[in-house]
């Protein structure tokens, strides 16, 4: 943040506006305003944090009254008299621009000093791009720029900077958080519990996608698998064996047609066996058949009662002359509408002519309904004609059966004989050819059997093992979500874990060198042997080692807590910088620039510490502001700051009194009025001096 | 800088940090520093988010 320009307008001492006061930066940081008692220093630190945050500092009087005084009793009656301050920095390379307004109405001759209307800031953000925007969210804007609760660091009151130090002093109090959040350290607490949080959600999804188990489940489905492929081998050897034992069959029926003694029963055999094949295979038609019939068309048989009640209703509509209706809804409609009965009446609204029509409304017929009634009556006469077909058409394919069954077992008959007569035959040989044929067909009737079930087997198998590549796939996938969930909880606790880490190290390192920094800084402005101390609260007190092994603390003086506190700022300051330049992780913004703003630095310090604190100024911060009045401006400080102030501003303070004296002040080898007696009105202006 | 200081860098553990960890605690701070203004920041969401969509 380094701070631009800042303007006023009737902000309390300052009449008017003032002209746009521009602040010193690079190797010339500091910018002075010298100005007396009561000219309104302590104002401009206020105009800083007002414009920002709408605060003010402890010692700031009459809040309420921020409208200067002159301008309101100058107003006329129902007047609105605004008084403002606008505040111009940059941050990041963007350009902020910041305006805080407030109004009085003079409402009457009794004047009202107290502000009656405060306007909503206006801040405009301009990017490095040229692009300007009006931002609403200002709070956050300049929250995000410097927090509200650093602010003590950068604009402070030197008379009342002891209160930094002082024990039990509110100001105190928001130390600690204050510089935690300037060093980084409470981001990193910040990042540890909303990340503890995060890892509870995470844990608590993990546990709703619930256990789901694959490799149990393979491991089922490989049983299945090798199952299937054991019986694949048995269906295999099956085929095998009876691919073989029909060749033996081929040969034994061969060697039956060459045999002469047998040969006229193998060829009727061979017939039998081609004509019960040819029957087996009409009758499995013919079943077919009747599956196919009874599957299309067994509905009509179920329909009888309703057609029949369907086809008496709409007889006995037709006998009474309702369909179709003798009169259309549409016809009764039109009538009504163009209010003339066919007869030439007129049909008024309240007319009983009109009423006997309306009454023909319901009894009228509905063209659609009577289209789709007549539609459905030929349907249902047709389904009705069905009925009778397919008991037809049944009986028909029954009979056929039956017919076929019979020459089927006729001819099984007549092959069974024919086998009990070569079985029994005379020759011996024969009968043993007889045998072996019975015996082969036997064999293939088993491996059949074989075939079939283990087929069957097989297929009950296959439904299992795609049931269970199924369920695979699906615990699959819940086990990608569990492996998932699990990871983010994982990485949740190594964030927090590492985070942690960082913390422990962080702090007390930070700590040690924070204390370090301030104990230089401090030894270098103070005469006295102390050593101030940071404890684990970023509590700063003054102990005195000098006199053995165990520090002893010792009351600091107002002009040491004044010291003390400065060194405490500028070493804070001069750390945040230093860590941001070293990693931007724990503070963000990659800007490492502060302004440092303050009324009165010196305070009431003797010129040995006047001027070391002058000389430790401009290095305090990367732009400073400070208030000075002419007795505080004494030759060591002026002597020490001289090559570093870039900008330097007088505030001339005019009052009507006659018995106070002019006031000057000599700068640049010029005179400047301090304090202009005599005046008409009181108030302030300020002045810029020229620097060569 | 102090012996001990140029030994011991307090963000080693960020530092070595598996590259999916490194990232969540990097956009972690980010959004925590950039709610540092306010006293209360309702983030949780935007940190479960972050972890979300960096383990996917």
């Amino acid at each position: 943040m380094i701070l631009e320009s800042i303007q006023l307008k009737n902000f309390r001492q300052f009449f008017g506006k003032t002209p746009k006061i521009e602040f010193a930066s690079g190797d010339k940081n500091v910018t002075v305003f010298h100005g007396e008692n009561g000219s309104g220093k302590t104002a401009l630190l206020n105009a800083f944090t007002w414009v920002l945050y709408g605060r003010f500092s402890s010692g700031f009087q009459l809040q309420k009254e921020l409208v200067n005084k002159q301008a309101v009793r100058e107003a006329d009656e129902g007047q609105t008299i605004s008084a403002w301050v606008e505040l111009v920095f940059k941050d990041n390379g963007r350009r902020f621009s910041i305006r805080r307004e407030v109004e009085t109405v003079i409402d009457s001759n009794d004047r009202n000093f107290e502000v009656s209307n405060s306007l909503e800031p206006k801040l405009t953000v301009t990017q490095p791009d040229g692009e300007s925007k009006d931002v609403k969210a200002y709070v956050e804007a300049i929250g995000r720029v410097l927090p509200e609760e650093l602010h003590s660091y950068f604009f402070f009151d030197g008379e009342r900077i002891e209160k930094l130090v002082q024990p039990d002093s509110d100001t105190k109090k928001e130390i600690a958080p204050a510089t935690k959040k300037l060093l980084g350290i409470e981001v990193l607490n910040r990042s540890i519990t909303h990340l503890k949080k995060a890892k509870r959600q995470l844990e608590t999804d993990y546990k709703k996608i619930g256990g789901a188990e694959a490799a149990g489940l393979i491991e089922k489905k490989e049983g299945v698998e090798a199952k299937i492929s054991e019986l694949q081998e048995t269906l295999d050897q099956a085929a095998k064996s009876k691919a073989g034992q029909a060749t033996v069959l081929d040969a034994i029926n061969k060697q039956m047609r060459g045999l002469e003694k047998t040969k006229n029963d193998q060829l009727e055999r061979d017939r039998l066996i081609r004509e019960i094949e040819s029957l087996e295979n009409d009758h499995d038609s013919v079943q077919t058949k009747i599956q196919v019939h009874l599957g299309k068309n067994s509905f009509t048989v179920f329909l009888g009662k309703s057609a029949e009640s369907f086809t008496s209703l709409l007889e006995s509509l037709r006998e009474r002359g309702e369909l179709p209706a003798g009169i259309k809804r549409s016809f009764v409609e039109d009538l009504l509408k163009n209010a003339e009965c066919i007869c030439g009446r007129p049909l008024g609204e309240h007319d009983d002519a009109r009423k006997a029509i309306e009454k023909w409304r319901s009894k009228a017929g509905l063209d659609d309904v009577e289209a789709k009634a007549l539609r459905m009556d030929g349907e249902i006469s047709g389904l009705i004609q069905k009925t009778e077909e397919f008991w037809t058409r049944l009986d028909d394919l029954n009979k056929e059966k039956k017919r076929l069954r019979q020459q089927l077992s006729d001819s099984e008959d007549q092959l069974t004989k024919l086998k009990e007569k070569l079985k029994n035959s005379p020759e011996e040989d024969v009968r043993d050819l007889e045998r072996r044929l019975e015996e082969t067909e036997a064999v293939i009737d088993e491996c059949t059997e074989k075939i079939g079930s283990t087929k069957v087997d097989i297929g009950r198998l296959e439904i299992v093992f795609n049931d269970l590549e199924e369920e695979i796939k699906k615990t699959e996938q819940v086990e990608e979500k569990q492996r998932i969930a699990k990871r983010r909880v994982d990485v949740a606790r190594d964030a927090i874990e590492r985070i942690k880490q960082v913390q422990e190290g962080f702090e007390s390192d930070w700590r040690q060198r924070l204390e370090s920094k301030i104990r230089e800084v401090f030894r270098t402005i103070s005469i006295t042997p102390y050593n101030p101390v940071l404890d684990d609260n970023y509590c700063l007190r003054l102990t005195d080692t000098e006199g053995g092994e165990i520090p002893i603390t010792v009351a600091a003086s107002t002009g040491e807590s004044q010291v003390l506190s400065l060194s405490f700022i500028g070493s804070v300051i001069q750390l945040a910088k230093e860590q941001k330049a070293k990693d931007d992780q724990l503070t963000g913004a990659s800007d490492v620039t502060y302004p440092v703003v303050m009324d009165s630095p010196f305070g009431a310090l003797d010129p040995h510490h006047r001027s070391k604190i002058a000389q430790h100024l401009p290095t305090m911060a990367d732009q400073v502001v400070t208030m000075v009045t002419k007795s505080q401006w004494s030759g060591e400080v002026e002597s020490q700051l001289n090559d570093r102030i870039g900008k330097t501003y007088v505030l001339t303070y005019y009052s009507p009194r006659d018995d106070i004296d002019r006031s000057e002040i000599q700068l640049v080898g010029e005179k400047f009025t301090l304090v202009e007696p005599q005046s008409d009105h009181e108030y302030t202006s300020i002045v810029e001096v020229k620097r060569g | 800088m102090t012996e001990k200081e140029s030994k011991i860098d307090p963000l080693e553990p960020i530092k070595s940090a598996p590259e999916e960890v490194a990232s969540v605690i990097k956009q972690v701070l980010k959004l925590e520093h950039d709610h540092l203004y306010q006293d209360r920041p309702r983030i949780n969401d935007d940190i479960l988010k972050i972890i979300k969509n960096e383990i996917k």
